[in-house]
């Protein structure tokens, strides 16, 4: 049973953490986090609506995006459904990261495993989707993704108990304060995982 | 750069050297000089490791100048793998140095006695030549090493390994980085063996005392330079993307696309990938101490290369790139990066081309000989190959070799050479230049994505179907463009998205030569030479059925699009079509 099957509200945990240890992040945002999405948008509205992407011109620096692994050349017609999966990058290296570039001139080389739009945005309410970043996205809109929120499992807080010790700057679980020397253990204590919102400075 | 430096490695009385000036190669560089020599000197159906055959060695247009990204030099030959027409190219100190010690080309000619091992000198003296027994079996690094020991760490070298020696397919030849480590190889085709019939162990360059390539108009090949130099610096592929985390960077995304071949081309994605993609290896360099960017030759602003530290904290090998770790990680099933870095040192050591090594052992996996993701045993595998076992001979002539020996139906090879890190089932236009491609399956033989601004056949429309074909095209003139120059292919972003920079490149060859070189004659070059490759291929015994893929990968659909290669016979043979 995943933690969103098991039908109970998770903890919401809040942190504060300096950028130094941004990186203990990048194995699972390369992994993947499943992130919330409000209600059926595009790709591009979903982008937009993390926090501080037109502040560090997000859509600029995202040149590849997959959905379900099939590269998009439209962010506005793709539509998200539930369970989805997003993985995103930035400007790649030669003919390769040429012909994934979304509308790029060699687009058509791949063609064949090119997303095609037909989802519709008739369903309504939340659910939730998985978020890959990778390359330089990590360091450029993996603080905008975890701000966003993301939702962690109970290894995944485990793995982060460390780092977040060691960068934290404030934090509370489900409104509570905790302050640093309980950081790590009150993450390695969560069962069942929780929606942890970051906010790196 | 004025002049051809010739070796009759087969004269009575020994080698004999004999200088002349360019006459009818005038121009040429690189590829475009390799391919030149090859198609007017060598008879086509000689033997590859014969007295016939030669081997042309050649620094680009602009190399030994001051231009940015000049440091690629071409080997070229008839291959003892496909069996036609081969250019492989590498970066490292060489080019630079030979070309300003005046050389456009060396080409070393007949053959030696057997068991023949000579070492060239290359200074602003002259040129030496002698045996030198001591250098036999060494490997490139205690080649190197003993050079620097002899030369100093100032020269540049140009050398084979035991695979060489041994004259196997997959042998490479490897030149010399900044840090003078023979990390930079000419891997395709064996082009190793071909040096190792010559009986060349090592060539030493040192252009002490010998002044940069100077252009026809000075100011302006400096003016074009800067605003080169400013392009690549601006884009942010080359100026964030590589030099952050190589080539390797391509890991995750071409896992993501499922056109990652995993375990001998089986599936699309490599449930391993995270572990091996370029974001971790440059974390781990980091966490290691080890220099996360680096350049393979003087001159080199972009900086795609770096270092891998073993878990000890010492240099254990360049970071390996992206075919490197495709090739011996997700194709042979091993997700540790250490592994993958230790056969990307064997295979700089002995002398092997990591994608060929790759596949084989691959291949061999699949045979039986290993399991899938076994490291142990693909290190074993590879220790065969240096102690040159039957066994380790038959993986050292490559996946064709392998998969004919242990009966293995599925082997990804066109022209008898092992295919690169994108299937071809997912990325349908890159299997059509690894299907047509003068020089066997090879991802760099359709590389330079600036076609658009090259103006190379004209304008196409990307989305119409038909595209793929025409679009592989132009990306294959483009290239043998660019291979001419000694420019790293990696300036081809920056010049397919800044107009700009482009026009500085053609800037830079129009102020070095006094040309006045326009897109269309940029392209003309390029179709130049792949005439002149096709024209070798066929009197080789080439036909478009050997402009094609193995037949499986239009059967065996790929997971986890479950699709197959869709792209018609009657397509490919339209490639050629000038």
């Amino acid at each position: 049973m995943t933690i969103l099957e098991a039908n109970k509200p998770l903890p919401r945990l809040n942190l504060t953490l300096e950028r130094t240890v941004l990186s203990a992040f990048f194995p699972m945002l390369q992994k993947g986090c499943l992130v919330l999405c409000p209600k059926p948008v595009s790709v591009e509205e979903f982008l937009l609506a993390l926090p501080g992407a037109s502040d560090i011109n997000l859509l600029e620096k995202i040149q590849t995006v997959f959905v379900d692994g099939h590269p998009v050349d439209d962010i506005k017609a793709a539509i998200l459904a539930p369970d989805m999966e997003v993985a995103l990058s930035a400007a790649m290296p030669g003919a390769l990261g040429a012909v994934m570039r979304r509308g790029g001139y060699y687009a058509s080389m791949r063609r064949h495993i090119t997303f095609q739009a037909h989802e519709s945005r008739d369903g309504q309410g939340a659910f939730f989707i998985t978020v890959k970043l990778f390359n330089l996205l990590l360091s450029q809109a993996g603080p905008s993704l975890l701000q966003n929120g993301v939702v962690l499992d109970s290894n995944e807080l485990e793995e982060l108990a460390k780092p977040v010790e060691a960068g934290f700057v404030r934090g509370d679980l489900d409104g509570k304060k905790f302050p640093k020397e309980e950081a790590a253990q009150i993450l390695e204590s969560i069962q069942g995982g929780a929606i942890a919102i970051f906010t790196i400075q | 750069m004025d002049k051809i430096l010739r070796i009759d490695m087969g004269a009575e009385g020994g080698p004999k050297l004999a200088e002349s000036p360019l006459g009818e190669y005038e121009g040429l560089g690189g590829r475009a000089m390799t391919s030149a020599v090859v198609l007017k000197e060598v008879p086509a159906d000689c033997h590859p490791l014969g007295e016939e055959n030669k081997f042309v060695i050649a620094p680009g247009m602009l190399s030994g100048t001051l231009g940015a990204q000049t440091g690629r030099i071409s080997v070229g030959c008839k291959s003892p793998l496909t069996g036609g027409i081969k250019e492989a190219n590498s970066g490292g100190q060489a080019a630079q140095v030979l070309a300003r010690l005046g050389y456009a080309a060396i080409i070393l000619e007949g053959k030696p006695a057997d068991g023949s091992c000579y070492k060239i000198v290359i200074n602003k003296d002259g040129v030496s030549i002698a045996e030198d027994k001591s250098l036999a079996g060494l490997g490139n690094y205690a080649l190197v090493d003993k050079v620097k020991a002899e030369y100093g760490d100032k020269v540049a070298t140009i050398s084979i390994g035991p695979a060489g020696e041994m004259k196997m397919g997959a042998a490479s030849v490897a030149f010399s980085d900044m840090e003078m480590r023979p990390t930079r190889h000419a891997g395709r085709g064996g082009v190793g063996a071909v040096m190792g019939a010559k009986g060349v162990k090592v060539i030493v360059l040192d252009d002490t005392d010998m002044p940069r390539r100077q252009a026809k108009d000075v100011e302006a090949f400096k003016d074009a330079n800067k605003r080169f130099v400013a392009g690549l610096n601006s884009h942010p592929v080359t100026s964030q993307g590589l030099p952050a985390f190589g080539t390797n960077v391509l890991v995750n995304v071409v896992n993501e696309a499922g056109g990652f071949p995993t375990k001998n081309f089986k599936t699309g994605r490599f449930e391993g990938a995270s572990k091996i993609s370029g974001e971790t290896m440059a974390e781990q360099t980091a966490s290691r101490g080890g220099v996360v960017t680096r350049g393979c030759h003087k001159g080199c602003v972009i900086r795609c290369s770096g270092d891998y530290t073993g878990p000890d904290g010492k240099w254990l090998t360049k970071q390996p790139e992206y075919e490197t770790v495709w090739a011996h990680g997700a194709n042979c099933g091993i997700d540790d990066l250490d592994v993958i870095a230790k056969l990307d040192r064997i295979d700089d050591d002995l002398g092997l081309d990591t994608i060929e090594m790759g596949n084989a052992i691959a291949v061999a996996m699949d045979a039986g000989l290993a399991e899938f993701g076994d490291g142990e045993a693909a290190l074993k595998l590879m220790d065969e190959v240096a102690k040159g076992t039957a066994l380790g001979r038959i993986l050292g002539a490559g996946a064709g070799a392998v998969g004919r020996m242990y009966g293995v139906e599925n082997v990804p090879v066109v022209k008898n050479q092992s295919l690169p890190a994108y299937d071809p089932r997912a990325v349908q236009g890159i299997g059509v230049t690894y299907a047509t491609s003068t020089q066997g399956g090879d991802h760099t033989a359709g590389y330079a994505v600036a076609t658009n601004l090259m103006k190379v056949g004209g304008d196409v429309d990307p989305l119409k179907p038909e595209g793929n074909v025409e679009l592989s095209r132009n990306l294959q003139i483009a290239t043998a463009s660019i291979d001419a120059t000694g420019m790293c292919l990696f300036i081809a972003f920056a010049i397919m998205d800044q107009p700009e920079t482009f026009q500085a490149l053609l800037d830079m060859i129009n102020a070095h030569y006094g040309y006045s070189w326009t897109a269309d004659d940029w392209a003309e070059f390029g179709m130049q030479i792949l005439r002149n490759e096709r024209e070798f291929n066929k009197a080789a015994g080439f036909t478009n059925l050997d402009d094609r893929l193995p037949k499986y990968f239009k059967k065996l659909p790929l997971a986890p699009h479950n699709i197959t290669f869709q792209v018609t016979d009657a397509e490919l043979d339209s490639v050629f079509n000038f």
